[in-house]
Order: C-alpha cells, then sequence, then structure tokens
C-alpha cells in the first residue's frame, strides 16, 4: 500500500465512523423521545386498572 | 511464487450509501406518506409522528438499496444507471446488501416499537413488495411491470394514515389506489420521450414491448380510470367540498393532458412536447391532491367547515 493510498483509507474510514457516529446518536435522541412520549400518564393506568378489574371479575 | 493482491479496497463514501437510498424518489415517499398521516382522522403525538415518517423514509431507502444490490449488472449497462454506487465500482455489492437488509429491518423494529406492530407489518409487506414482487419476480417478466411497481410506491400514504387509526379502513385503501392507478400514466409519458436502453437488458418496458399506439391508449384509459378513485374520498364522505371540487378540477386537466397523448402519434424528430406536459402534470396533480386533502381535513378540524 502506498503512502498515499493508506491516506486516502484513513480519510474514509474516519469519514465513515463520523457518519456511523451521527446516526446513532440521532438514535439514541429518537429512542429517549419515544421513551418520554409513549410512558404511560395517569389515563393510561387508569385503563389499565380498568381491564384488570374487568378481567379479574 | 506466492503473490498477494496488493489492491487496497477504500471503504465507500457516505455519499455513496446515500445514493443507494434513493433520495429524489424518497422526497415523493416523505410527501405521500405526511399527507396521509395528517389527511387521517384522530391525533398522533408529533414525535410518534415524525418517527413514523422517518421509519418509511428509511424503509423504502433499504428497499432502494436492496433494488440495486439485485440490479447492479443490469444498471451496469444502461445509461442513466450506469452511474450508481455499484456499477460504477464506488461500492461492494455484499455492503450495499447488507445495507438495505439493516436500513430495512432496523426501521420495521423501531416502527413497531414506536407506531404498533400493525403499522410496522405493513411496512415490511411494501418492502418485501419493492424489493422482491416487483424488483426480482415481476420487472423481468412482464410488461406490466410499472402497473405492479406502482404498488410499492402507494404505500407511504396508506402506512401514514393507519399509524394514526391503528386500523385497515377504507379510506386509507383509496389512497392506496389512487397511486396506484397514477403511476401507469405517469411513467409511461415519461418512457415514451425518454429513449431509455431498457430493452439492451431485457426489461419488457410497455412501449418497447407493445408499441407506442398501445401505450398512449393505456395511458388514456388509466387517467380516466384514476378520477373515480381521486374523486372516492369525497363521495364516500370523508372529506369535504375542498377536497371534492380539487379532485374534480386535477381529473379534468389529468384527462386533458392526457388526451392529446393518447390520440396522437409521434413523429420522426418528434419533440414530445404533450408528453413533456402530461409527466410534468402528472408529478403537480399529486403533489396538488394530497395537499387538498390534507387542506380539507384541516379545515374540517378547525371548523371552517361542516
Amino acid at each position: 500500500m502506498t503512502p498515499e493510498e493508506q491516506e486516502r483509507l484513513k480519510a474514509s474510514q474516519k469519514s465513515r465512523n463520523k457518519a456511523l457516529g451521527l446516526v446513532l446518536v440521532a438514535l439514541v435522541v429518537l429512542f429517549f423521545a419515544l421513551t418520554i412520549v409513549r410512558f404511560p400518564d395517569a389515563e393510561d393506568r387508569a385503563q389499565y386498572e380498568a381491564e384488570l378489574a374487568e378481567q379479574g371479575r | 511464487m506466492i503473490t498477494a493482491d496488493q489492491s487496497v479496497v477504500i471503504p465507500s463514501d457516505w455519499r455513496d450509501y446515500l445514493a443507494l437510498t434513493k433520495p429524489r424518489v424518497m422526497t415523493l415517499v416523505v410527501f405521500t406518506g405526511l399527507c396521509g398521516l395528517l389527511a387521517a382522522p384522530g391525533h398522533i403525538h408529533p414525535v410518534i409522528g415524525f418517527a413514523v415518517i422517518l421509519c418509511i423514509a428509511v424503509g423504502a431507502g433499504g428497499a432502494a438499496a436492496l433494488n440495486q444490490w439485485y440490479e447492479a449488472e443490469i444498471d451496469a449497462q444502461m445509461k442513466r444507471t450506469a452511474q450508481r454506487p455499484i456499477p460504477a465500482g464506488r461500492m461492494d455489492r455484499r455492503n450495499a446488501r447488507d445495507f438495505g437488509i439493516a436500513l430495512s429491518a432496523g426501521s420495521v423494529i423501531v416502527m413497531g416499537l414506536a407506531a404498533g406492530w400493525l403499522v410496522a407489518a405493513l411496512l415490511v409487506i411494501s418492502i418485501v413488495y419493492y424489493a422482491v414482487v416487483y424488483t426480482i419476480w415481476l420487472k423481468p417478466r412482464t410488461p406490466q411491470n410499472i402497473v405492479v411497481g406502482g404498488g410499492a410506491g402507494a404505500f407511504p400514504p396508506l402506512i401514514g394514515w393507519i399509524a394514526v387509526t391503528q386500523e385497515v379502513t377504507l379510506m386509507p385503501i383509496v389512497l392506496f389506489a389512487i397511486i396506484f392507478m397514477w403511476t401507469p400514466p405517469h411513467f409511461w409519458a415519461l418512457a415514451l420521450f425518454v429513449k431509455t436502453d431498457y430493452a439492451k437488458v431485457g426489461i419488457p418496458m410497455m412501449p418497447v414491448v407493445a408499441g407506442e399506439a398501445s401505450t398512449r391508449r393505456q395511458i388514456l384509459i388509466y387517467a380516466i380510470l384514476l378520477a373515480p378513485f381521486a374523486l372516492a374520498p369525497w363521495y364516500l364522505g370523508g372529506f369535504g367540498l375542498i377536497y371534492g371540487v380539487s379532485a374534480a378540477l386535477l381529473s379534468l386537466a389529468f384527462i386533458g393532458f392526457s388526451l392529446p397523448v393518447g390520440l396522437r402519434r409521434s413523429e420522426e424528430g418528434d419533440a414530445m412536447r404533450p408528453e413533456r406536459k402530461l409527466f410534468g402534470f402528472s408529478i403537480l396533480y399529486l403533489f396538488a391532491l394530497f395537499a387538498a386533502l390534507v387542506a380539507d381535513r384541516l379545515a374540517a378540524n378547525a371548523g371552517w367547515i361542516a
């Protein structure tokens, strides 16, 4: 491998890693936001309790 | 003597991966998917709505990557597609395949977690439909391939709608049918004025197989058949006059642009002006129709109309 090739290889690996890193960070943010949004609130819990009570009878 | 391969494989640039997802097709996918989501009755949290559109787009990108993985040899022989990453030698074929699978699987999993597994299952169907049913199975076998392929493009508004309502009803299927009926006249108009080399690689495109006259006739037939589907959201009662009037005007114009294309014949050295006009208008038609759908829903929600 010539020094120039090595240089190009390194540069392209670096940019690929950067792109992958950005994708991972974006996924973390998305999953965090989805978790917050989908977290059950009082209304969801009341509905769940009602369903449980319905089955219990 | 032992010789070692000294050549170095430079990893593909991120731009090549992006090109693999066909970003220009994706804009239409995102737009129609978003319109389906916004036109549906009910409410969806903006974050979940965003995730749904993202997953539709990434799923479409994954299917596009798988399409280019499978068609690399065909693409290499056609001028329009020879510069795509795989035929141009900028990307390893297996990397493209793995990238396509990763995008497809990732989008389906995130879709399931964000909007439920019914919607995720529909996304699976749409990806398999494009990458397998269309690309691998029917495109190389039948001149009706564009009719079949239209089905792949018709999924986004259906998925967007059902992400909100969480049930498969008639209206999202009507939206599916609209794009399904719209695709053949849209694409065949293009095929008439762009001389492609599909014939060289053995893909049976309608103008090559059935001839120009038959293709023109079919464009007109589809344009007329499209109208009742475009009007269906209004007469089925889901949408009001804003949509009904827009759809009627747009449908009339679509038939108006298709008439000269359907009834004439091209001569040697023809500029193909009616065909170019129809193609250009067909894109405007779809954008305007779906925008009208959303405008109608927003107006109804705001209480401006009954």
